[in-house]
């Protein structure tokens, strides 16, 4: 059965109502906890073992050993190994957020923040190193 | 005297597709003889890079083989590669993705009727369904963490569990999306000016839908039941209570109507999944790397029907073939048939009735030679060669 005018209460009800979008650059709608946004590294954390390399789908990381301080006093005698670091180079343009590279880490040294803006105008600004 | 039939070409570039695809089709007038299709526009090598990359990499780079049905194709992918692992998933894992399941379906259907609303100048219905869609992205969002792609199933279950408080937001907002489901069926049932334009349009017959292996909401909107959810239950659909939903009306009206009332369906299948999530782990604690030698088809009912993969295994952590059949490809030669008979100005919503995905449909695309219709193949040697003429000849520059 058809009845003209059926979706007129519904427009006219709309009228009364506040916008449903925002007004985007100027207000920023939050995102919800739990989001996945950029992944960063807990530097000192890190063991590693490039598990996240490995699993990474885009093939976006790269976990590289940083040189020693040349400057640095030698240890002390009788101390164990100081510890090698590591630091994690990300390729932003290449990353597509799965956190895959979170969940696989056994130090829990990845984890992801809740930025979304993360767009730029070169692509050198997009390789983030972290350590 | 006979009126003669013009060839009118749509595409591959066209207002009306969202995606590249070519159509010709036949018009006496304002009325379509004749139609064809021809697709092979959007090969992005998916498959191949799926078999260079281990199972983990692949799940994610096929969650990108669409935008809509995102989880559609990593559930499909990871139900085979546990079926050769022989895994039992444990059961609030697999409650788990079928609620993702249904929002997607939720989003998928109610994204098409904005998409057909728009498509026949019904704007003021897709602004209301895409701001009630809204609704759904953001529960998605807020128990996946993305919007888009979920990212939600590892090889042995899920990955995030959900809170109670998200729980019952979620029942909360199924109700709200009850309601306002009910008044779209009354819309699409009752509001003339939508009514009319689509009544009748697109019309295929259920002999002809059977026929052509069409699939999902177009099949049951032309009166063929089909449902994996019914016929080969996967996950836990066998326990749940929803109806199979199919129109005899065999045209646009009944693809709306198919697709209002599966939506209902939908939340009520939530709905129940909520009320009875058993407790207990979301994933197996651990899961080998290595998938054993094996083969395995894995068939899932996605937002716009029958998906299938095909997984096989060698014994390494990486698989030696991944086939992809989405449901799109089952549906698009149906969709051309449909047409015929039609005018040219239903020509948008006729294809867009099957919610096509063209990227999702493309694999690979062999030119065959056809000299009837002129088609011809350029080898690389003879497109060298005519390049080094065309440079001798116009630049003086000698190879």
């Amino acid at each position: 059965m058809l009845k003209a005018g059926i979706f007129i209460p519904e427009l006219l009800g709309n009228l009364g109502h506040a916008p449903a979008t925002r007004e985007y650059p100027f207000v920023k709608t939050p995102v919800p906890p739990g989001f996945r946004g950029t992944p960063r590294l807990r530097p000192g954390l890190c063991v590693g073992c490039k598990a996240c390399m490995r699993d990474c789908t885009a093939e976006a990381i790269e976990i590289v050993q940083v040189p020693p301080d040349p400057n640095a006093p030698p240890p002390e005698p009788g101390t164990k190994n100081v510890g090698k670091k590591f630091k994690m180079i990300l390729y932003l343009d290449r990353c597509v957020h799965c956190a895959r590279c979170a969940d696989v880490c056994p130090k829990d040294a990845i984890y992801l923040d809740e930025e979304y803006e993360m767009a730029n105008f070169t692509r050198d600004a997009l390789r983030l190193e972290m350590e | 005297m006979e009126e003669s039939v013009f060839r009118l070409p749509v595409g591959p570039q066209h207002p009306f597709l969202k995606e590249p695809a070519k159509f010709d089709f036949d018009i006496q007038g304002e009325e379509i003889v004749g139609a064809r299709m021809n697709f092979g526009y959007n090969h992005r090598g998916i498959e191949k890079g799926c078999e260079a990359r281990n199972y983990y990499q692949a799940m994610y780079l096929l969650e990108r083989v669409c935008g809509i049905c995102s989880h559609s194709h990593t559930t499909a992918f990871v139900q085979a590669v546990e079926e050769i692992m022989k895994l039992e998933v444990p059961k609030r894992g697999l409650y788990l993705r079928m609620v993702d399941c249904e929002l997607e379906r939720l989003h998928s259907h109610l994204l098409w009727l904005g998409v057909a609303a728009h498509e026949v100048g019904f704007d003021s219905l897709f602004m209301l369904v895409w701001r009630d869609r809204e609704l759904v992205m953001d529960i998605l969002e807020k128990i996946s963490g993305n919007r888009v792609n979920y990212a939600i199933n590892t090889i042995g279950g899920v990955r995030r569990d959900i809170t109670d408080a998200q729980r019952k937001e979620i029942l909360g907002i199924m109700k709200t999306l009850k309601q306002r489901l009910d008044y779209y069926a009354k819309i699409g049932t009752h509001e003339p000016s939508f009514v009319g334009r689509i009544k009748g349009v697109g019309t295929l017959s259920a002999e002809r839908a059977a026929e052509m292996c069409a699939v999902g909401p177009f099949a049951r909107a032309s009166n063929v039941a089909t449902d994996v959810r019914k016929d080969d239950p996967y996950a836990c659909y066998a326990e749940m209570d929803f109806k199979l939903i199919t129109s005899d009306l065999c045209d646009i009206l009944g693809r709306v109507i198919v697709r209002v009332y599966e939506m209902i369906e939908s939340c009520t299948i939530i709905e129940q999944l909520l009320e009875t999530m058993p407790e207990g782990e979301i994933a197996l604690a651990k899961v080998s790397r290595r998938v054993p030698e094996g083969a395995a088809v894995s068939r899932y009912e996605a937002p716009r029907g029958e998906d299938v993969h095909f997984v096989r295994s060698n014994g390494t952590d990486k698989p030696e073939r991944v086939r992809v059949r989405a449901p799109t490809l089952a549906n698009l030669e149906a969709a051309t048939e449909s047409v015929i008979g039609a005018y040219v100005a239903d020509i948008p919503i006729a294809i867009a009735s099957i919610d096509p995905c063209f990227s999702c449909t493309d694999r690979m695309a062999i030119v065959l030679r056809d000299r009837k219709r002129g088609t011809r193949v350029t080898t690389w040697e003879e497109l060298r060669r005519r390049g080094i003429e065309w440079y001798g000849k116009n630049k003086g520059i000698r190879f």
